[in-house]
C-alpha cells in the first residue's frame, strides 16, 4: 500500500500522504507516542483528538454502550483547550515521525481564523481537518470552511449520516476533501433508557458504503471511515473511490492492523 | 509489552460465585487493582480484566465476563497496564470495602501485605468467597459504625457508584483530615488507554484524571474531594 497516495490535487493545496490510511480523529490522543498496539509508523498521517478552542470537561454522563453489531460511546469530546494543547504537544507534532492533522472541534464560525491561526507554521503539522457539528446546516458549514482556508489543506469531517447534503454545497469549492464523523444513534442502556451518542463497530460498515457512494457522487473528495475492521475493507472503500481511509474503534479492539498497511 | 496469546482455562463456581481461569504468561498477570485487556477473535471490543487470584497457568477473574467466553476460548491479551494498589507498609487495620457483586478483586490484597501482624476487615454484601481466616467480614450497612477504625481503606468500587461512596465517608472525613486509603474505580475503558477519549473520566482532587491511564486506582482522599467539586 505504500504506492499508493491520498492526493489532494483537486483543492488548492498541494499535499500527498501515503499510505492513504490514518487513524480516525479521537481514537490516539494528541500526538504519535510510541505505542505496542498500534504502529504508527505505517500511518500515512496522524489526526488529533479534537480540540475545541477553550478547554471541554467530560458529559456528565459518559456512556459505552454495546449493541450488536457495535458499540455507542458518548463522552462529550472533553479536552483542555486549544492553547494547552499547543503548549503540551506542539514540541512532539515537530519531531513526529508521521505528518499530523489537527482537529478542530469547532462550534462558531468567529472561532476558526483564530484557531487556525494558531496552527499554521508549527512544525509536524500537514493539514486541518474541520469536525462540523452533527447540527449545523449546510450554509454555515460552507462559512466554517471558507474561514479556514489558509496555508494548510483542509480536511472537512462531516456527520456521516448527512454527507451526501454536506458533498453537494462544498462539491466544487476546491476548498477541501471531505472526511466522515461517525453516525450517531440511540441505543438501550442497561436500565432500558434511550441513550444517544456516536457509533463504532462492524455493523456501521454499510452506513459508511452508502456514505462514501454519496460523497463520490458529487465530485468531491473523500477520505472513508467507519466500521472498517478488517483489511479487505480498506481496498474495498479505495477501489470504490475513496482517496484514503481512517481506522477508528478497531484501533481499539486488540485486532493487530500492522499488517494492513 | 506486546500482544500475547491466552485462553479461558476453567469456568466455575467458587463459593457462589461465577469465575474464569485465564491462562496466560506470569508476566502478564495483572497485581491487584491494575488491569489486563482481552479480547476473543472477532470482539468489537477489548474486556477489561482484573484478578481475583492467581494459580500456577494464570489468573483468576470475576463475573461479568463476556458469555461467548468458555472453556479454551483462545484470547488476545495486552498487559498489565495502570496503576494498581500499593498499599503502605504502616498499615495496621485495614479495611476493605466491596461495593460490588465481588469481593474477589480485593481479595489478592491480603497475601501482598508486608505484615503477618495487620487487622482485615472486609465490608462487603457479596458472598465470601474462600475468606482467608484472618479476615472478618461484615456486611456493608455495619460500615459507617466501623469507619473510625481502619488506618487504611482499599475499596473496589465503580464510577457509577463513587457518588454513595462520598456520601459514606462524609462524616469520617470531617473528623479525620489524614484519612488514607486507594479505590479502585471501574468503569468502561473503550479506548485501551490509547484515545484519551474520556468515557472513564474521574474528578481527583480539582482536576479530571483517566481511570485507564492515571488509575484505576486512585488515592481515595483525592476522588473524594474530586467528588465535592
Amino acid at each position: 500500500m505504500d504506492d499508493l497516495l491520498l492526493d489532494f490535487s483537486t483543492t488548492k493545496y498541494d499535499l500527498e500522504i501515503s499510505p492513504p490510511v490514518m487513524n480516525a480523529a479521537g481514537t490516539l490522543g494528541y500526538a504519535p507516542q510510541s505505542s505496542d498496539l498500534v504502529k504508527f509508523d505505517r500511518l500515512g498521517a496522524f489526526v488529533t483528538n479534537p480540540i475545541s478552542l477553550h478547554p471541554r470537561t467530560p458529559a456528565r454522563a459518559r456512556i459505552n454502550q454495546p449493541f450488536p453489531g457495535g458499540f455507542l460511546l458518548h463522552s462529550g469530546y472533553p479536552n483542555p483547550g486549544l492553547r494547552a494543547v499547543i503548549k503540551k504537544y506542539t514540541t512532539r507534532w515537530s519531531r513526529s515521525p508521521l505528518p499530523v492533522i489537527p482537529h478542530l472541534l469547532v462550534h462558531q464560525v468567529e472561532d476558526v481564523p483564530l484557531m487556525v491561526s494558531q496552527l499554521e507554521g508549527r512544525g509536524g503539522l500537514t493539514g486541518i481537518e474541520l469536525g462540523i457539528p452533527p447540527d449545523c446546516e449546510t450554509s454555515q458549514a460552507i462559512d466554517i470552511v471558507q474561514a479556514a482556508v489558509g496555508e494548510l489543506p483542509l480536511i472537512v469531517r462531516v456527520p456521516m449520516e448527512r454527507a451526501g447534503e454536506f458533498a453537494d454545497v462544498l462539491a466544487g469549492s476546491s476548498l477541501a476533501v471531505l472526511s466522515l464523523a461517525p453516525p450517531r444513534g440511540t441505543v438501550l442502556d442497561q436500565q432500558g433508557q434511550p441513550v444517544r451518542g456516536r457509533l463504532f463497530g462492524p455493523a456501521i460498515f454499510p452506513f459508511a458504503l452508502t456514505a462514501i457512494q454519496e460523497v463520490i457522487e458529487s465530485g468531491i473528495p473523500v477520505i472513508a471511515s467507519g466500521g472498517v475492521y478488517e483489511q479487505q475493507q480498506i481496498e474495498t472503500l479505495l477501489e470504490l473511490g475513496a482517496i484514503g481511509v481512517q481506522l477508528d474503534a478497531v484501533l481499539w479492539s486488540l485486532i493487530d492492523v500492522e499488517g494492513w498497511v | 509489552m506486546r500482544r500475547i496469546l491466552g485462553h479461558v482455562a476453567e469456568i466455575g463456581l467458587s463459593a457462589g460465585e461465577e469465575q474464569a481461569l485465564i491462562a496466560c504468561p506470569a508476566e502478564s498477570i495483572p497485581a491487584p487493582g491494575q488491569y489486563l485487556l482481552a479480547a476473543e477473535k472477532g470482539a468489537i471490543q477489548a474486556t477489561v480484566l482484573f484478578q481475583s487470584g492467581t494459580r500456577k497457568q494464570g489468573f483468576l477473574i470475576a463475573s461479568p465476563f463476556p458469555e461467548s467466553w468458555q472453556p479454551g476460548t483462545a484470547l488476545t491479551l495486552f498487559g498489565p497496564l495502570g496503576r494498581g494498589f500499593q498499599l503502605p507498609a504502616d498499615v495496621n487495620r485495614l479495611a476493605m470495602i466491596a461495593m460490588g457483586n465481588t469481593n474477589s478483586r480485593l481479595l489478592p490484597l491480603v497475601d501482598n501485605l508486608k505484615s503477618p501482624q495487620v487487622s482485615i476487615t472486609l465490608f462487603s454484601n457479596a458472598q465470601p468467597a474462600d475468606l482467608p481466616p484472618d479476615v472478618e467480614a461484615y456486611p456493608i450497612q455495619d460500615l459507617e459504625d466501623s469507619l473510625d477504625w481502619p488506618d487504611f481503606f482499599a475499596i473496589d468500587t465503580t464510577l457509577g457508584r463513587l457518588e454513595a461512596l462520598s456520601a459514606l465517608f462524609d462524616q469520617v472525613r470531617q473528623k479525620r483530615p489524614g484519612l488514607r486509603g486507594q479505590v479502585l474505580v471501574r468503569t468502561h475503558m473503550p479506548c485501551c488507554g490509547l484515545g484519551k477519549c474520556g468515557v472513564c473520566a474521574l474528578r481527583v482532587k480539582r482536576s479530571w484524571k483517566l481511570s485507564c491511564e492515571d488509575g484505576p486506582v486512585f488515592d481515595l482522599p483525592g476522588v473524594l474531594t474530586g467528588l465535592s467539586w
